[in-house]
């Protein structure tokens, strides 16, 4: 699948663990109900007739082919999310665009960023991974603007990259500002 | 944008008539696959012609004018509302599509700024909804000035493109003087 890419993207890679991590939080719960499931069925139907070997393997093969449709489904999914997700720092605007399906993009100009954060769930611990988070001063943009699933270094990257340019950007109205606290570079 | 000093208006970026039936196709489409089932939703058949009578006239309504400080909005069948959004408090630009968008082709331009119900959304007593979720994020897709956003529904996706580049560019040229007002 053909990687929508940008500058920042090639700066600041998206990790591929992103798409294993999104599949395995999007198929765990899934996995382990029909799993609970399969064993509730089989072990019934072993108990209550004892020549039922065919039926308790149609169920198996069922269940377990179910579980696998789901994995694989989401897997794609998640490859087409991961190959469409783009995200670009121009010099005036931050552009997230993200959902194969039903796009999404917003732009924020540099101006207008309230705050940037990383940070990172269970899963993204396990994989090494980070999310970068940064809204304006609405609602929605926190939902929106964040990318999520980079490495640390480029998380670290992108952070710094952010903080600096909003810095520079509300430092040029006001210049003697910008002279007492340089960003520690 | 033939002519940059013309003051773009929707008559360069009209809403497409498309839009006017696009939640009617949505409820027809929905009623079809939910009759599989054996049921149908009785009151959204009902909306239908509500619908096509009241979304022409909020389509024949609804202005908007980019002029060279204010984002002007002007809308409203029987009570009007007129919003100037200044270029430099925008927080942030939304070009979205749904699933009907995608297939249509169209997209829906979102704008932003930090007020709370600017432009006053029209909330009353009756319809009281602050800090709700549904007027918060998104669930209200309404056309225009509501809350905090100004919508722009049903524009065809290279029609939403440049009015997005066309506003980004005022933002760019107004920039805030400092980060209170941006009057």
């Amino acid at each position: 699948m053909k990687i929508s890419m940008s500058k920042t993207r090639e700066q600041f890679p998206l990790s591929t663990k992103k798409v294993l991590k999104k599949t395995v939080a999007g198929t765990l719960i899934w996995s382990i109900l029909l799993f609970i499931i399969w064993l509730f069925v089989t072990v019934a139907v072993v108990v209550n007739n004892k020549s039922s070997a065919g039926i308790a393997g149609i169920i198996t093969l069922a269940i377990f082919g179910l579980m696998a449709l789901i994995i694989f489904g989401t897997y794609f999914y998640q490859k087409w999310y991961y190959s469409v997700y783009f995200y670009d720092l121009t010099d005036d605007f931050i552009i997230i665009k993200k959902g194969p399906i039903t796009p999404s993009e917003i732009t924020i100009p540099y101006e207008r960023v309230q705050d940037v954060y990383v940070d990172q769930d269970l899963l993204d611990r396990l994989f090494g991974i980070y999310d970068v988070h940064l809204s304006s001063a609405t609602i929605s943009s926190g939902m929106e603007a964040h990318i999520d699933g980079v490495e640390k270094v480029a998380a670290d990257g992108l952070r710094g990259f952010l903080l600096q340019t909003v810095q520079q950007k509300i430092g040029r109205k006001n210049n003697q500002n910008l002279n007492n606290n340089q960003p520690n570079q | 944008m033939e002519n940059i000093s013309q003051v773009i208006t929707e008559k360069n970026y009209p809403i497409t008539k498309l839009w006017i039936f696009k939640a009617p196709i949505i409820i027809i489409l929905l009623n079809v696959v939910a009759l599989f089932f054996g049921y149908y939703f009785p009151y959204l058949v009902l909306a239908i012609p509500i619908m096509l009578i009241v979304n022409p006239l909020i389509r024949a309504n609804f202005h908007y004018s980019l002029d060279d400080k204010f984002f002007d909005i002007k809308q409203g069948v029987i009570s009007k509302k007129r919003r100037s959004l200044p270029y430099g408090v925008i927080q942030n630009v939304f070009v979205k599509q749904d699933l009907f968008d995608r297939i249509f082709g169209l997209a829906t331009l979102r704008v932003e700024n930090a007020s709370q119900a600017g432009g006053g959304s029209g909330e009353r007593w009756w319809n009281k909804s602050y800090g709700s979720k549904a007027t918060a994020y998104g669930q209200n897709e309404g056309v225009g000035s509501s809350g905090n956003k100004v919508n722009i529904p049903g524009l065809k996706k290279q029609n939403a493109e440049d009015l997005k580049s066309y506003i980004l560019q005022k933002i760019k040229e107004n920039p805030i003087e400092d980060s209170q007002s941006g009057l």
